[in-house]
């Protein structure tokens, strides 16, 4: 059956909604939720899942999924560590260091899908494994700690005076440019018509593979960022770093009405998503609600967004 | 074989052939090259106890397997059943907290487990949510919902952790496992089930409902995961609402170690109680050798990789042949 | 574009800094009551359940509102360190931390303080300059001293011994296997073996660490245990291998997790605190502390004991659980 690539309006309905419902419900009933200092708070914790949702929004989109990225989260950041920390590295080449390793699992993970032809869920379930392994291997699971006061303090800046967390405005960025991407450049034109049909776009001259590929890349080398980025911002290494990240931004990206069949995306729908997945949490913290509580509560809304969306797909076939 | 079994649908003589996949031999190569080598390296390793403890793991993780094999054949995925696990068994620990007994406290564990497995059946046929993101949801709601209940319920009323000692585990398992194979290779849903994942306009075609079936593998699943429920609260004597986190992953890796295409419509649950076989052999070797134990998740990852792309080659080379000819 | 996003985007950005009040007034709920919230390192195990006891105890009788919060998986950093910016949005009075690690929260404490919150640390320590006092149900380090003292007096001074652990990074843990090896070091004929075994606070890694550990070292004479789950989970494997009551174990557990195992003798016993009363104790220092006054050492605190204060750490009396007295304890 072909779809037509691309996104309507009426998309990211499902997330907008559920957005702003609760928004309007916490604001209401939370104490210091409109808090400027906690929105910003708030956008600054959630800039490295952030980052990765993006990622996976192309990858989706494209018609592949990807669960391993949490585990390249967590290896970037604990090389990182045993670099500066353990061999007294500058950070800087140790991060360069670091993004080309997390490039690297984007290339095996992308080679694996694209041109060897196995299935992205096993390719990427088997990379997961490694990867968090080697996180853990690395250093036997002991956190690293000790990071120069300028790396450290890269992560708690503001972007120049303004009050908007540095992580945050980097993500922020991240996401104008995934979606002027995905609309308006050749390359995201082709990811949506790898997803939506791959023998069409391949019949229609696109190198199906490579657009794959590049994906895969993408997706890791934006997860091996967040990993630093998160390792600045709790000033730590740990093995764990980025854990359950791929279902969150799985979640995210659902949210925001990228079919997971691929072809039908939204960069900013996800934006939505990660934004909707933030209120829920904050708003639910604020009432000292248990951590338990939210997880069943998101899970409840991303099973709604899939079907406000079904609804949508039916009203408008 | 497989040229044969290329020709027609849904052979019935093929499915053992499709059930233990060009993989079984080489899985069970490679799991008894795995315990030699530790079995020789390791003192200790050997042990009658110790293979007993390695049993009871493998157990668990087979279980599991076993159940989402049957989805994965028909082309889904479960990611819910550790949590299903760990929910009925909480159900069943407050039961027996409770009156005591042990014999309604068991049944309600296998209920509640197949009940939750229907949640992700209709989930899935009913309300049109692709599985991954189904069984992704319950899997938050079933296990927040286990650690709501209980947080630790322990001891268990004796005589129940019988089921927990020596070779007991492996017992249900291995009847759990023969109990799938024959519905797998024996019976009309069956046949349905490898139809589904393989070949779902043919099996809609000859009349049979492709949603009903699809929907009682997951039912069968969550029966599974609450089965697996027992043996490991009989192992650990007691229940906790987060227990065996993440093992849901373990189970993945066990089925796709296991020759199961993710895909459907291949493979069976014999390469799964492999797969299962080789990780518990892996996990203990490493603590019993005094190895890092953080090994042992890289080396699934690269054994899954590997086992992975040399399916693919060799499919690949197959074809190659066959178009040549 | 996404036109219909944009416009309501466009809304809630322009609608959010219209409603924002700066700052707030950091001053106690309605009623006048202070806010203090305790950070523990997980959720869903019998400790934390037992330290919530000592929260509800606080808020009951001392006029606070006291809540106990925590990450619901084991060792989550990133959890905690969101759960303590969150209390910072809502203004609470006073957070009390038990860190998973110490050095990735500082950074979100010192935030606190500067925020007009005040900061302390109970059941595991953070930095010293990121916290006002520290209360602990022991010693640290002392607390292995001990445990290892009675392993070996039951083992006769010889013997290999296996110690186990919970997760890697928690500093009071490994100050604690840092004390059971001090300990052991006085006794010549008692070997520990490698590797240090973690748990991750898991009763079913506890069970098989044990039993790979015992299949390594079939003479393997006793373990001591420095987190929760590791006597009861060992005193299974126990069990199962046939070796209850051959090998001795002695561990930091909640009677409630080893009351049967110590009656039959698997257990030799457990030295602890009541996590209740550790936390009542702490939520009473912290109200004094609010207004004005500090820990004085030798202060009783009622209901609990006796404290003593050295520096910024305080500490609250412990209970050494054996046979005789397990079933007086109700925590």
């Amino acid at each position: 059956m072909k779809r037509t690539a691309g996104t309507g309006a009426l998309q990211s309905a499902g997330s907008l909604v559920i957005l702003a419902v609760l928004t309007v419900y916490f604001s209401a009933t939370r104490d210091g939720f409109l808090d400027a200092g906690n929105l910003l708070s708030l956008a600054r914790q959630y800039s490295e899942l952030g980052l990765v949702a993006v990622g996976m929004t192309l990858v989706i989109a494209a018609g592949g999924i990807d669960i391993s990225v949490g585990g390249t989260v967590g290896l970037t950041g604990m090389l990182l560590g045993v670099l500066v920390v353990h061999n007294g590295w500058d950070v800087l080449p140790a991060a360069v260091l670091a993004l080309a390793v997390a490039g690297c699992v984007g290339a095996l993970n992308g080679a694996a899908v694209a041109y060897l032809g196995m299935q992205p869920v096993l390719v990427t379930l088997a990379t997961m494994s490694l990867t968090r392994g080697a996180a853990y291997v690395l250093t036997g699971g002991v956190s690293l700690s000790g990071y120069p006061d300028g790396f450290t303090d890269f992560a708690a800046a503001d972007l120049g005076g303004t009050g908007i967390p540095l992580p945050a405005a980097i993500t922020g960025a991240a996401f104008v440019a995934g979606a002027i991407v995905l609309r308006r450049t050749a390359f995201g034109r082709a990811v949506l018509a790898c997803g939506a049909s791959p023998e069409a776009a391949g019949l229609s001259g696109i190198r199906v593979r490579r657009v794959r590929f590049a994906t895969y890349l993408i997706l890791s080398l934006l997860g091996g960022a967040a990993g630093i980025m998160l390792t600045s911002r709790v000033s730590t290494s740990f093995a764990d770093a980025g854990r359950n990240y791929e279902f969150e931004a799985i979640t995210a990206v659902v949210l925001g009405g990228t079919s997971l069949s691929g072809g039908e995306a939204s960069v900013l729908g996800t934006l939505a998503g990660v934004c909707t997945m933030a209120v829920l949490r904050n708003g639910l913290s604020l009432a000292g609600e248990s951590d338990l509580t939210r997880t069943q509560m998101l899970a409840a809304a991303l099973i709604a967004a899939v079907l406000i969306d079904n609804l949508r797909r039916r009203l408008t076939a | 074989m497989s040229d044969a079994c290329s020709r027609h649908p849904v052979p019935d003589p093929c499915l053992a052939a499709r059930a233990l996949s060009a993989r079984g031999a080489p899985l069970f190569g490679l799991m008894l090259l795995l315990a030699g080598g530790f079995a020789l390296g390791t003192p200790g390793f050997a042990n009658p106890v110790n293979l007993a403890a390695i049993s009871r793991d493998a157990a668990v993780i087979g279980i599991l397997g076993t159940g989402l094999t049957l989805v994965v054949l028909a082309g889904g995925i479960d990611l819910s059943c550790a949590s299903v696990l760990a929910l009925s068994a909480s159900l069943m620990a407050v039961l027996m907290d409770r009156t005591g007994s042990i014999a309604l406290p068991v049944l309600a564990c296998l209920a509640t487990a197949a009940l939750l497995g229907t949640g992700n059946a209709l989930l899935v046929t009913r309300l049109g949510v692709p599985p991954i993101v189904a069984t992704l949801a319950t899997l938050s709601l079933y296990r927040v919902q286990a650690m709501k209940m209980v947080t630790l319920i322990s001891p268990l009323p004796p005589g129940f952790s019988r089921l927990g000692a020596g070779w007991a585990a492996f017992a249900v398992f291995a009847a759990v496992l023969t109990a799938a194979a024959l519905a797998l290779a024996r019976t009309p849903w069956g046949r349905h089930v490898y139809a589904a994942g393989g070949n779902p306009s043919a099996l809609r075609l000859s009349g049979v409902s492709v949603g009903a079936t699809v929907g009682w593998t997951y039912v069968a699943s969550g029966l599974c995961a609450g089965v697996a429920a027992l043996v490991a609260s009989a192992t650990l004597n007691s229940v906790q609402g987060n227990m065996f986190p993440g093992y849901e992953l373990d189970a993945v890796a066990a089925v796709v170690l296991g020759g199961t295409a993710i895909t459907g419509g291949r493979g069976g649950v014999a390469g799964t109680a492999l797969g299962a076989g080789i990780m518990a052999v892996l996990r203990n070797g490493l603590i019993v050798a005094g190895l890092d134990v953080y090994w042992y998740q890289a080396i699934i990852g690269m054994a899954i990789l590997l086992t992975g792309g040399l399916d693919v080659l060799i499919s690949r080379g197959r074809l190659l042949r066959e178009s040549i000819r | 574009m996404n036109r219909l996003f944009l416009v309501v985007a466009a809304a809630l950005a322009a609608a959010v800094p219209g409603c924002a009040r700066p700052g707030g007034d950091g001053a106690p709920d309605g009623q006048g009551r202070p806010h203090v919230v305790f950070i523990f390192k997980v959720l869903g195990i019998p400790y934390a359940d037992s330290l919530k006891k000592g929260a509800d105890r606080a808020s009951r009788e001392l006029g606070m509102r006291a809540e106990l919060l925590g990450p619901a998986t084991g060792n989550d950093i990133q959890g905690q360190i969101n759960l303590i910016e969150d209390q910072i949005a809502r203004k609470v009075d006073a957070i009390v931390v038990s860190p998973n690690d110490a050095d990735s929260v500082r950074p979100a404490l010192r935030r606190a303080e500067r925020e007009g919150i005040a900061v302390y640390a109970w059941d595991a320590d953070a930095s010293e300059d990121a916290r006002r006092f520290y209360v602990a149900g022991c010693d640290d380090v002392q607390i292995g001293v001990d445990i290892a003292e009675r392993l070996a007096r039951d083992l006769g001074g010889k013997g290999k011994v296996a110690i186990m652990t919970g997760g890697l990074t928690a500093k009071n843990l490994m100050l604690h296997v840092e004390g059971v090896r001090k300990g052991l070091k006085k006794y010549p004929g008692i070997t520990v073996v490698e590797p240090l075994l973690a748990n991750n606070d898991q009763k079913d890694q506890a069970i098989k660490g044990a039993i790979s550990i015992l299949q390594k070292h079939p003479d393997l004479a006793g373990f001591a245990c420095v987190s929760s789950p590791g006597a009861p989970g060992v005193a299974e494997a126990l069990i199962q291998t046939g070796k209850a009551g051959k090998v001795k174990v002695w561990g930091l557990s909640l009677p409630s997790e080893i009351r049967e195992h110590v009656k039959n003798g698997v257990v030799s016993g457990a030295i602890l605190w009541n996590p209740a009363d550790l936390t009542f104790a702490t939520a009473y220092l912290v109200k004094q502390d609010l207004e004005g006054q500090k820990p004085r050492d030798g202060q009783e605190i009622p209901g609990v004991g006796r404290i003593r204060v050295k520096g910024t750490q305080v500490l609250i009396p412990g209970v050494v659980i054996t046979k005789d007295n397990i079933d007086r304890l109700d925590f």
